[in-house]
């Protein structure tokens, strides 16, 4: 539990959206994501945005790595 | 699409780390627990158990709601396809469960109308085109899906699409981790929470369970460099002797969640009882549809009894959903109880324990 | 085995092979149809002749990149191509199902045509049935083949060694996903057009630069690379590199919408090779020479852990890939 892909926001009517993943375009709804707009990037799940996502959210993802690495390195000092 | 990010470097790196924090903890096992389907399959899909130090297992607990409904839910499903002419639309992964004898798809065999959907939209569509088949979706799932099963009912409600029935087997996670963490016989040390039932509760909706039961908790991802971060974060924890919830997966996961979707889970379901196959009833862990949506639920409108479960004697599913024994220590593991064959919730879909237990038994990678 | 036949026997995996070997084998029992091969093999004074045929039931008749008509034709000509034959008539039964369309038809017909043209090869027999409304879904398709095997050269499981290489001729996944984004229930738009393609020709050019050091083909269709790699590693391990392996983006979104393994999904214009590990340049050379085998690229290699096919994942790991159970379904949960 549970397979949910990244996507975009390709046409949005009221609720309903058109969401592209990789080139496949899917209807969703957006009631829980109420916020969203056209280009915006969304967690898709069984037919449902369920969240936004940062479009870079992979300096999240690196910001996470130094943290752990930081971490690691207060506790002990790795090699 | 958001940029992917991780690079062999990322993995190498994580990897060491993984080892460095093992190696702290050398004189101890360490058993981790994720409690999500999809965390058992993405492990196995990404191969990471080959990756793990000697001293570090991960353990698939009960986090695949399919595998956990009992058996007789389905049985009351077939029942109704076949009794009362209901078009049964269900998620994919229901489909081959066996009931106490038969799978849905065993039943289509026998002139039942079951269809596979990606969404709950392609059921609710299906009861828009066809005003003279009463459609049966089921709710299966955690608390990533039932906001959906509950937009559906809602929709339903104001379309007046009388029918359109859902039948819910949704379940909770939190009071199931809290029944393995009241067991005293549970041998875990720290917990991977799933990360998109934390999109939906928020991060922050385990911390008064941890806070009682001093565990690592950390949220991660679903590939397999969020799976190791996840770890390596929990064994940091355990070093640092510092337990709790913490979270790997930020960009999509904050400490409040989705306050929408919750709602809408309130506003359709309310908590009840409810038996997880292997682990017995387990109170406040189910999602029962509430009665001002009652004409939309199945149990109400054909008065279903609870679901009961029908596991056979010798099954030990509970112990080794709680990590206290492993899938080999069962005795009717890879006997009587196979993928083919499949006794209990750990062997019924490729996401339990002792089905992936099998599958690698006997390739030199401990799984 | 169930006291009945199940949908899932006719999936491509762990049920169909236990459905022939339990009730078909042991009812016909004789040497060529004992290899269990994609053709068979049949001697006659001193040629070799390879002797196939495949039947045909796709639902939906027409789908982006092609129709059942060419499908026909190309499963039969690929399984030729297989055993190194060059095909050389092919014949075409249909049961049609009253009322479907004289245009459907007329485009069927046209695609069959025109895909045995492409493939230098003539439908020289057949044989039409009609069959009543709901009894079949528009058009059931079986073709066989014949074709002439190359001489002193066969191909087969028993011949692949440790060490030899596993090449395929391009990306995976585009058939199934072409085709799955049809059904009723999976609702997504996808631009994935179907791989179909007749692979005889492309295979003879690999049979040109390399003779027998290829030891053994096989296009992946039913059960995708799964099933079919399985199928020939009953003496042999085989361990894959996820990153040598090519998929198309959007077939890669497609799967991990509906969480499905890429590596289960049925492709119709592909061949695996399994080639000696010193002539694995040449075969190479010789398929990105072909259009249909610009994109080939060795995706793994044989070894000794017999009956284990492997995949060495991106991120370092390894994970077991076992025959599917049936059809892959979508998945949520």
């Amino acid at each position: 539990m549970c397979l949910a892909v990244a996507g975009k926001i390709v046409e949005l009517d009221g609720e309903n959206a058109i969401v592209d993943v990789q080139g496949n375009q899917v209807e969703a709804i957006t009631a829980m994501v109420p916020e969203v707009k056209v280009d915006d990037y969304v967690l898709l799940h069984a037919g449902f945005a369920i969240a936004t996502i940062d479009e870079q959210e992979y300096l999240q993802h690196k910001r996470t790595m130094e943290e752990l690495a930081n971490y690691a390195q207060d506790l002990f000092q790795p090699e | 699409m958001p940029k992917t990010y991780s690079s062999r470097n990322d993995t190498d790196r994580i990897v060491k780390l993984l080892k460095e924090s093992a190696a702290r903890l050398a004189d101890r096992a360490i058993k981790v627990m994720e409690v999500c389907g999809t965390h058992t399959v993405t492990a196995q899909a990404a191969g990471i158990h080959k990756l793990f130090p000697a001293n570090v297992k991960l353990l698939s607990g009960p986090g695949c709601p399919v595998c956990v409904t009992p058996a007789g839910f389905i049985d009351q499903v077939i029942k109704l396809a076949l009794e009362e002419n209901v078009h049964v639309m269900t998620y994919g992964d229901m489909i081959r469960v066996p009931g106490v004898n038969d799978s849905l798809d065993d039943a289509r065999r026998q002139g039942a109308k079951v269809s596979v959907v990606y969404s709950v939209n392609d059921a609710l569509e299906r009861a828009r085109k066809n005003p003279g088949q009463r459609v049966l979706f089921l709710g299966i799932g955690f608390e990533t899906t039932a906001p959906a099963t509950a937009y559906a009912i809602k929709t339903a409600q104001k379309e007046s699409l009388k029918n359109f029935l859902v039948l819910s087997a949704h379940k909770t996670i939190i009071p199931a981790m809290q029944a393995l963490l009241e067991d005293p016989e549970t041998a875990v040390d720290g917990f991977l929470a799933p990360g998109h039932v934390s999109v939906i509760i928020g991060s922050g909706a385990y911390e008064p369970l941890m806070k009682r039961y001093h565990r690592p908790c950390v949220v991660a991802g679903f590939d397999g460099i969020q799976m190791l971060m996840g770890l390596v974060r929990i064994l940091l924890q355990i070093i640092a002797e510092k337990p709790a919830v913490e979270n790997v997966y930020q960009s999509r996961v904050n400490r409040e969640g989705n306050r929408s979707a919750r709602e809408l889970i309130e506003e359709v379901f309310a908590p009840a009882g409810s038996v997880w196959r292997g682990l017995g009833e387990i109170p406040q862990s189910g999602l029962v549809i509430r009665p001002e949506f009652g004409e939309f639920d199945a149990g109400k409108v054909f008065n279903l009894a609870q679901p009961e479960d029908h596991d056979r004697p010798g099954c030990r599913c509970g112990d080794v959903l709680k990590g206290i024994i492993s899938p080999d220590e069962c005795p009717l593991f890879a006997k009587a109880c196979k993928p083919s064959t499949p006794i209990g919730a750990c062997m019924v879909s490729r996401e339990g324990s002792c089905s992936a237990y099998y599958k690698y038994r006997n390739s030199g990678v401990e799984i | 085995m169930s006291n009945e036949i199940k949908l899932a026997h006719g999936g491509g995996g762990i049920l169909m092979q236990e459905l022939i070997r339990e009730n078909i084998v042991p009812a016909l029992e004789n040497k060529s149809l004992m290899e269990l091969a994609d053709s068979a093999r049949l001697d006659v004074d001193n040629i070799s002749l390879a002797f196939t045929m495949d039947g045909f039931v796709v639902d939906p008749l027409i789908f982006p990149g092609g129709d059942i008509g060419r499908l026909a034709v190309c499963g039969t000509i690929n399984d030729l191509a297989a055993r190194g034959a060059r095909p050389l008539a092919l014949s075409l039964g249909l049961i049609i199902e009253e009322g479907l369309s004289l245009e459907i038809f007329r485009q069927i017909m046209d695609s069959v045509a025109s895909t045995a043209h492409e493939a230098n090869v003539e439908v020289v027999t057949g044989d039409t049935k009609v069959v009543e409304r709901g009894s079949a879904s528009g058009i059931f398709i079986t073709t066989s083949g014949v074709g002439q095997m190359r001489r002193d050269m066969d191909f087969g499981p028993d011949r692949i060694a440790t060490g030899d290489v596993v090449i395929i001729n391009g990306y995976i996944g585009d058939h199934g996903i072409a085709v799955m984004s049809l059904r009723e229930g999976i609702s997504f738009v996808s631009t994935v057009k179907s791989d179909v393609a007749p692979l005889a020709e492309m295979v003879g050019k690999v049979l040109d630069a390399c003779g027998s050091a290829v030891k053994c083909m096989k296009d992946p269709t039913r059960g995708g690379l799964a099933a079919n790699l399985n199928e020939i590693a009953k003496k042999v391990g085989i361990l894959l590199e996820e990153d040598k392996i090519a998929v198309r983006d959007q077939v890669r979104g497609a799967c991990d919408l509906l969480g499905l393994d890429v590596l289960s999904v049925a492709n119709e214009g592909k061949m695996l090779f399994v080639v000696s590990e010193n002539e694995a340049r040449k075969a190479l050379e010789a398929l990105k020479a072909h259009p249909l085998g610009r994109d080939a690229a060795i995706i793994g290699r044989i070894d000794e852990k017999v009956g284990l096919v492997r995949l060495k994942t991106s991120i370092g790991g390894e994970r077991i890939i076992d025959t599917p159970y049936g059809e892959e379904l979508p998945r949520i949960c």
